[in-house]
């Protein structure tokens, strides 16, 4: 004869009860769509992977992102290339575009987040704990963004008066060079750093005058753009280039370009890992 | 005659199935029970987004080959293109101070300002033009030219000075904008703009006649009653404001307007009564298709339709030029 104990079974359903009506269970399902590399690093790591339908080119790390259906470069984004996924939340940075194709996707009335383009120690933070908020993750995205805060505050950057001059290029014909107000400008100075170049704004042509007169100590390129340059040996033909002391040195640092640009999660490693190479070269 | 009707009637097929055949392509598949459910995305997608982009691009490819045609007429020159007298250089210029300036300008921070801006400087640039071509009330052909040269100049060199002076995302948007593409297209700006593009049809059996005498010459039209002044005066006026509403939307589409004319000329000849609104119909038909198929190449990115129509068109224009040329 079976005997029930009472208690026990009322516990049962009382718990069952709690679980069905629970939080948990009751977490929005996103259709996400990111469309920026580093948004999509802080959608990885809160664990959010799954409410992600598509990514865009930028976003290639962590490499499982790949795998996700592509919906192009964050600039040239279309509409109806967005609206295929039947998104419920499309997120990226202010720098996406066309204008017209997010114009169209406001007046689909898509939820669209987009972050300014800021390049300051707390931009990190302050992404990962919007995301948080926007999909229900506030207590992950508060743990992230206090260790990336004490990851910060942890780094010992050395200032330095290395001279470094970022370069940046999609093809041979066409090299830029980073002034002030880029995310590159950035990264340089809170490395510890200085920038090369502060005569202007944003990323200029480069010209062989320009680079004997800066006369940097050590030339920055991400990964991908010194590949598409033509590899190491390219950069030192550049005109100008053996006047210089990076040049006679052949001083050169290549970063992952999300790494270096990105502003995400691992902004304390990219720190750490360029103060690193000043103190080497100083 | 029976070879001209063939041609007529082998563009009304070509710019229909063009349309039907756009309709069909993009990122999204589209199935057509999709569109009874009025609330779907598909169904959204399709009539909100499609459908516009089809109609602008029959209307914008239509009235750029018009306007084509009607410059070939005014220089009495077959290889010139609209773009030759400023107006897209003008309407270039002032979409790249709004993409580049924008934000530091007031009322320059939405799209569709920036649409009408361009428009106001297509507009203006015709004006300059027309304004320097003008003397003793008369209007020299040869200055109109010139100008238009002088202006294009102008244009194209601040707008060196604007990318210069633009952050990467600008560039990007000034870049992308001056290979144009139908992206943009809407029901809003459809309503607004649909009178610049219709308007062309409209006027085109008024001067088809006139035009017909005047390629002869500006001398002999003027012995044979042809008020020649008026005559080249409307046909400014109509390129500004036909070409000015296309560029302003679209941005820059290159050949539509220098070779689909040129191919209806080569294809039923001269006649202004058939060549004006065979040119629309081609022009319409061949924008349409070659934006569906900039929509499928790379989905879900697109390709600019300015690019599409040179490569889909060159070809064809190259083996009716080699055709003539073993006619003469």
């Amino acid at each position: 004869m079976i005997r029930f104990n009472t208690s026990k079974e009322m516990g049962i359903f009382i718990l069952s009860l709690a679980l069905l009506f629970s939080p948990a269970s009751a977490e929005p399902n996103h259709r996400i769509i990111s469309v920026n590399g580093t948004v999509t690093e802080i959608i990885y790591t809160l664990k959010l992977e799954n409410q992600l339908v598509a990514v865009d080119s930028t976003s290639y790390y962590p490499k499982q992102a790949t795998s996700l259906p592509n919906v192009g470069y964050q600039r040239t984004l279309t509409t109806e290339g967005i609206l295929n996924f039947k998104p419920t939340q499309i997120i990226g940075l202010e720098s996406a575009g066309p204008p017209a194709t997010i114009q169209n996707l406001k007046d689909a009335g898509i939820p669209l987040k987009l972050f300014p383009d800021e390049f300051k120690l707390e931009t990190p933070t302050y992404r990962v704990l919007e995301i948080g908020k926007l999909f229900g993750k506030e207590k992950e995205a508060d743990i992230l963004a206090k260790n990336i805060k004490e990851q910060i505050q942890k780094l010992k950057i050395n200032k330095t008066n290395i001279k470094v001059l970022f370069i940046y290029s999609r093809n041979p014909s066409s090299v830029f060079i980073s002034g002030t107000g880029t995310a590159a400008h950035a990264m340089i100075e809170l490395s510890g750093a200085k920038n090369a170049v502060n005569e202007f704004s944003e990323y200029k042509p480069l010209t062989s005058e320009a680079l004997v007169k800066a006369n940097p100590d050590i030339i920055l390129m991400p990964e991908k753009s010194a590949l598409g340059f033509g590899g190491e040996k390219a950069i030192w033909e550049i005109n100008g280039m053996e006047f210089t002391r990076a040049g006679k040195e052949k001083n050169l640092i290549l970063l992952d370009d999300l790494l270096l640009l990105g502003f995400g999660p691992r902004l304390p490693l990219a720190l750490k890992t360029l103060n690193d190479k000043w103190k080497l070269i100083e | 005659m029976k070879k001209k009707a063939i041609f007529i009637l082998s563009c009304i097929i070509f710019t229909i199935l063009s349309a039907v055949t756009s309709s069909l392509l993009g990122a999204m598949s589209i199935r057509w029970e999709d569109l009874l459910q009025s609330d779907s995305m598909e169904s959204r997608v399709f009539f909100e987004l499609r459908i516009p982009r089809i109609l602008l691009g029959l209307m914008v490819g239509g009235s750029l080959a018009w306007s084509g045609a009607l410059a070939q007429g005014l220089f009495r020159n077959p290889i010139v293109d609209p773009g030759l007298i400023g107006i897209t250089a003008g309407c270039s210029l002032f979409a790249s101070i709004a993409i580049v300036l924008g934000t530091s300008i007031p009322f320059l921070h939405s799209i569709w300002s920036i649409v009408l801006f361009s428009f106001l400087g297509g507009i203006s640039s015709s004006f300059i033009i027309f304004f320097f071509a003008k003397s003793k009330g008369r209007t020299d052909i040869f200055s109109l030219l010139l100008s238009g040269i002088a202006v294009n100049a102008i244009c194209f060199s601040a707008i060196g000075i604007l990318s210069y002076i633009a952050n990467e995302a600008q560039l990007r948007n000034l870049s992308l904008w001056n290979m144009g593409s139908l992206g943009g297209a809407s029901w809003a700006n459809l309503k607004s703009f649909s009178i610049f593009f219709i308007l062309p049809l409209l006027i085109s059996p008024f001067i088809a006649k006139q035009l017909n005498v005047f390629i002869l010459g500006e001398r002999e039209a003027s012995h044979l009653g042809v008020s020649t002044e008026f005559l080249k005066t409307i046909i400014i006026l109509l390129i500004g404001v036909s070409v000015g509403a296309c560029v302003s939307l679209v941005g820059n589409i290159g050949f539509v307007g220098l070779a689909v004319p040129h191919i209806v000329r080569l294809a039923i000849g001269q006649d202004y009564k058939y060549l004006l609104i065979t040119s629309y119909l081609l022009g319409g038909g061949l924008l349409c298709f070659a934006d569906g198929i900039c929509r499928i190449i790379i989905a879900p990115s697109e390709i600019p339709v300015g690019i599409a129509t040179a490569l889909l068109g060159s070809p064809f224009f190259l083996s009716l030029i080699r055709k003539r040329m073993n006619h003469i």
